[in-house]
C-alpha cells in the first residue's frame, strides 16, 4: 500500500506543477465565473422585465397576477459551469491521462520503475489514486467557488438539501471525468505515437461529448422551431406526449444514439439534481435519484468499465514498447 | 521561388494522406456530411407526420383555429442544417489537427531545422505549408460539396436549381474560409509552441472561446444551447453587461457570424452577420504564422511531448 501512496503522490505533485494542467484549470475556473456572472445577470434582467411589465398593466388598471413573477432557484444558475465542466472536465481527463502515461513511456522511466520492486498494478493504483485525489480537489474548489460566487454576487444561500444534491453532482463528475482519465490512459498504453493517442482521445471527446448529445437533440420534433413546435401549437405537455406516444420507433431510436453517450447521462443527471429540468425543482434528493437510477448506473459503468481497461493494459507487457 | 512553394504544398497534402490520424478525422467528417442529409431527410417526414398528428387532435378536440404546418415553405437544402453544426465542430477540430501537424512533424523529426539551414526561405516554407493546407480543405469541402449534392438529389429525385446549388456551393466556401482559420491557428501554435501537447491544446482553447464563450456572452445561450442548428430568435437579456459585451464582442465573434451565414445560404433565414471579420481574423492568423516562423530559432532544443 505504501507504495501505491507514494506513487499516488508523486503522480499529485507532477501534475500541480504541470504547466499545461495549470493553463486548463484557469480557463475552467475563468469560464465558471463567466458563466454564473451571465447567469445571474440574465435573472436580473429578467426580473427588471417584470416589473416593467407590472408597472405597465398597474398603469392600466389591471392587475399583475395575470403574469408569473421569475423565480429564484440558485442551483439553476449552474448550467453553464455543467455545460463547461461537461467539455473542459473531459479535456483535463484526457490531459491528466496523457500526462500520466506520456511521460513515463516518453523517457521510457516505465522500464525503470518496473526493475525496482514494483509490481504493475502498483503503478496503475498508484496513479489512478493520485490523479482521482488531483480530480476531487480540483471538483471541490470548483464547487466551493462557485458557492462563494453566488453567495458574496446574489446573497444566495444553499439549504442543506441543495449542498447534498451539489455533492451528488460533485461524484457524477468525478465519475465522468475519470471516465475519460482512464480511457486516455488505455489509448496511451497501447499506441506507440503518443501524439496520435492524443489525437483519438480528442476524436472520442469530440464524438462522446458533442456530437453524439447534438444529433439526439436536432431528431427532437420539439426542438424543430425556436421555442419549441408544440408551443407554437398551444398544446400541452400530457398531449404533447399521447401524439409522440405515435412515433415509438422514432423515438426509441433518438434515445438510444443519445443513451450511447456518458456525456447525456452525465448531463441528464446533473440537470435533475440541480433543478435545471423544472420537473425535478424541490424535489428530494431521494426522489432524484431514484428518478434517475438508470443514469447513475450508466455514468458508473463506463467509468468502471474504462476502469477496467486501464488495468487489463497494464496487464500486458505490450505498454513497455518503445515510442514512435 | 514558385516551384519551391509547390514542391513544400505537394510533400504537405501527401504527408496528409499518410497520417492514419487525419485519414480517421475526415472518414468522420465525410461520414456526417453524408450522415446529416438522412438526419434532415428524417427529422423533416417525421415533424411532418407529428404536425398531421396534431390537428387530427386537435380538430378531435373541437379546435378551429389551427396554426400553419410551419415546415411547409422549408427550402430543400435545409435538409443539410445539420452540416453547419459539424463544420462547427468536427471541421475546425479536424483543421486544427490539420494545421498543427503540419509543422509539428517537421519539428518533432528535427527536418525544421535541416530545410531552414538549406537556401529554402523561412517565408517559402511557410507559404508552401499554407498552400498545402488550403488545397487539402478545398479537396474536403469540395467532395462534401458533392456527397451533399447527391444526397439531396437522390432524396428528393431531382437535381437542385442552379440558385439552390450556388447556395451550396457558397455554403462550402464560407465553411472553407473558417475552417483555414482555425487551420492557420493550429500551424501558428505549432511554430510557436515549445511543447507538443500545449501546442495542440492551445488552439483548442481558442475554439472553445470562440465557439461558446463569446456567443454565450452576446447572448446568455448555455453552451450545449449553441449546438442546435434552429435559429433561437429569443432576444438577448437587455441590461448594461449585456449591451456592453455585445457591443464589444459581436462584431468579433466569428462563429455566432458562420452560423448566421450557414444558416441563411441552407435555411433561408436573414443573416445579419457580415462575412468580413472572418475574413480579417484568417489574415491575422495567416500574418501571425509569417511573424512565428521568422522568430523560429532553429538552434532551440527540440520540441518536448
Amino acid at each position: 500500500m505504501q507504495k501505491i501512496i507514494t506513487i499516488a503522490g508523486k503522480e499529485y505533485q507532477d501534475s500541480t506543477r504541470n504547466k499545461l494542467f495549470l493553463i486548463l484549470l484557469a480557463f475552467l475556473f475563468v469560464l465558471t465565473v463567466t458563466s454564473i456572472a451571465v447567469a445571474s445577470s440574465d435573472f436580473q434582467s429578467k426580473v427588471v422585465e417584470y416589473n416593467k411589465s407590472v408597472q405597465i398593466l398597474s398603469s392600466l388598471g389591471k392587475s399583475g397576477e395575470t403574469i408569473s413573477a421569475p423565480q429564484f432557484f440558485p442551483l439553476k444558475m449552474l448550467r453553464g459551469v455543467m455545460d463547461y465542466l461537461e467539455i473542459i472536465g473531459a479535456i483535463i481527463g484526457i490531459i491528466l491521462g496523457y500526462l500520466s502515461i506520456a511521460k513515463e513511456k516518453g523517457k521510457n522511466t516505465l522500464q525503470l520503475l518496473l526493475s525496482r520492486p514494483l509490481g504493475k498494478f502498483d503503478i496503475a493504483s498508484g496513479k489512478f489514486l493520485g490523479n482521482s485525489l488531483l480530480v476531487l480537489s480540483v471538483l471541490a474548489i470548483e464547487a466551493f467557488t462557485t458557492y462563494f460566487i453566488m453567495w458574496s454576487v446574489g446573497g444566495a444561500q444553499l439549504s442543506l438539501v441543495e449542498i447534498a444534491k451539489l455533492g451528488f453532482v460533485l461524484l457524477a463528475s468525478y465519475f465522468y471525468v475519470m471516465f475519460f482519465f482512464c480511457f486516455t490512459s488505455v489509448l496511451v498504453l497501447k499506441f506507440r505515437s503518443l501524439p496520435n493517442a492524443l489525437i483519438v482521445s480528442f476524436v472520442v471527446w469530440l464524438i462522446f461529448v458533442l456530437i453524439i448529445p447534438q444529433i439526439g437533440d436536432t431528431m427532437d420534433p420539439d426542438n424543430q422551431i425556436p421555442g419549441g413546435f408544440f408551443k407554437s401549437m398551444s398544446i400541452a405537455k400530457p398531449q404533447e406526449k399521447e401524439i409522440m406516444a405515435r412515433f415509438k420507433t422514432y423515438e426509441t431510436v433518438r434515445n438510444a444514439v443519445e443513451e450511447s453517450s456518458v456525456t447525456k447521462h452525465y448531463e441528464r443527471l446533473s440537470f435533475a439534481l440541480l433543478g435545471i429540468k423544472d420537473e425535478y425543482n424541490g424535489k428530494s434528493v431521494g426522489y432524484v435519484l431514484k428518478d434517475r437510477w438508470n443514469d447513475w448506473v450508466w455514468v458508473a459503468a463506463f467509468f468502471g468499465i474504462a476502469l477496467f481497461l486501464e488495468y487489463f493494459a497494464f496487464r500486458k507487457r505490450s505498454f513497455l514498447n518503445k515510442t514512435d | 521561388m514558385f516551384f519551391t512553394i509547390a514542391t513544400v504544398s505537394k510533400s504537405e497534402i501527401r504527408s496528409l494522406i499518410r497520417q492514419k490520424t487525419f485519414v480517421l478525422m475526415l472518414a468522420v467528417f465525410l461520414f456526417m456530411a453524408s450522415f446529416s442529409a438522412y438526419i434532415g431527410w428524417s427529422t423533416k417526414n417525421t415533424i411532418r407526420s407529428v404536425y398531421a398528428q396534431t390537428v387530427k387532435e386537435m380538430t378531435a378536440q373541437g379546435i378551429k383555429e389551427i396554426p400553419n404546418n410551419p415546415f411547409l415553405s422549408t427550402p430543400p437544402l435545409s435538409i443539410l442544417k445539420n452540416m453547419v453544426v459539424y463544420v462547427f465542430l468536427i471541421g475546425s477540430l479536424m483543421a486544427i489537427i490539420i494545421g498543427h501537424s503540419s509543422f509539428i512533424r517537421e519539428r518533432r523529426a528535427g527536418v525544421s531545422k535541416i530545410i531552414f539551414s538549406k537556401s529554402i526561405g523561412k517565408w517559402e516554407f511557410v507559404l508552401g505549408k499554407m498552400g498545402g493546407i488550403f488545397l487539402a480543405l478545398m479537396l474536403i469541402n469540395v467532395i462534401s460539396f458533392a456527397l451533399s449534392f447527391f444526397s439531396i438529389t437522390i432524396i428528393f429525385s431531382h437535381f437542385l436549381s442552379i440558385s439552390e446549388a450556388f447556395n451550396l456551393l457558397a455554403f462550402y466556401g464560407t465553411s472553407l474560409v473558417y475552417m483555414l482559420f482555425f487551420a492557420y491557428l493550429g500551424l501558428f501554435f505549432a511554430i510557436v509552441s515549445k511543447s507538443e501537447s500545449l501546442a495542440l491544446l492551445a488552439p483548442v482553447m481558442f475554439w472553445i472561446f470562440i465557439s461558446f464563450v463569446m456567443p454565450q456572452l452576446t447572448s446568455a445561450l448555455d453552451p450545449t444551447a449553441l449546438l442546435n442548428p434552429t435559429s433561437i430568435q429569443t432576444p438577448a437579456p437587455q441590461n448594461n453587461f449585456f449591451q456592453i459585451a455585445q457591443s464589444i464582442i459581436h462584431p468579433f465573434s466569428v462563429s455566432e457570424s458562420y452560423k448566421s451565414i450557414g444558416r441563411s445560404l441552407l435555411q433561408g433565414d436573414s443573416s445579419s452577420y457580415p462575412l468580413f471579420p472572418l475574413v480579417v481574423y484568417l489574415i491575422v492568423v495567416a500574418g501571425s504564422c509569417f511573424y512565428g516562423v521568422k522568430q523560429f530559432n532553429i538552434c532551440e532544443a527540440e520540441i518536448d511531448q
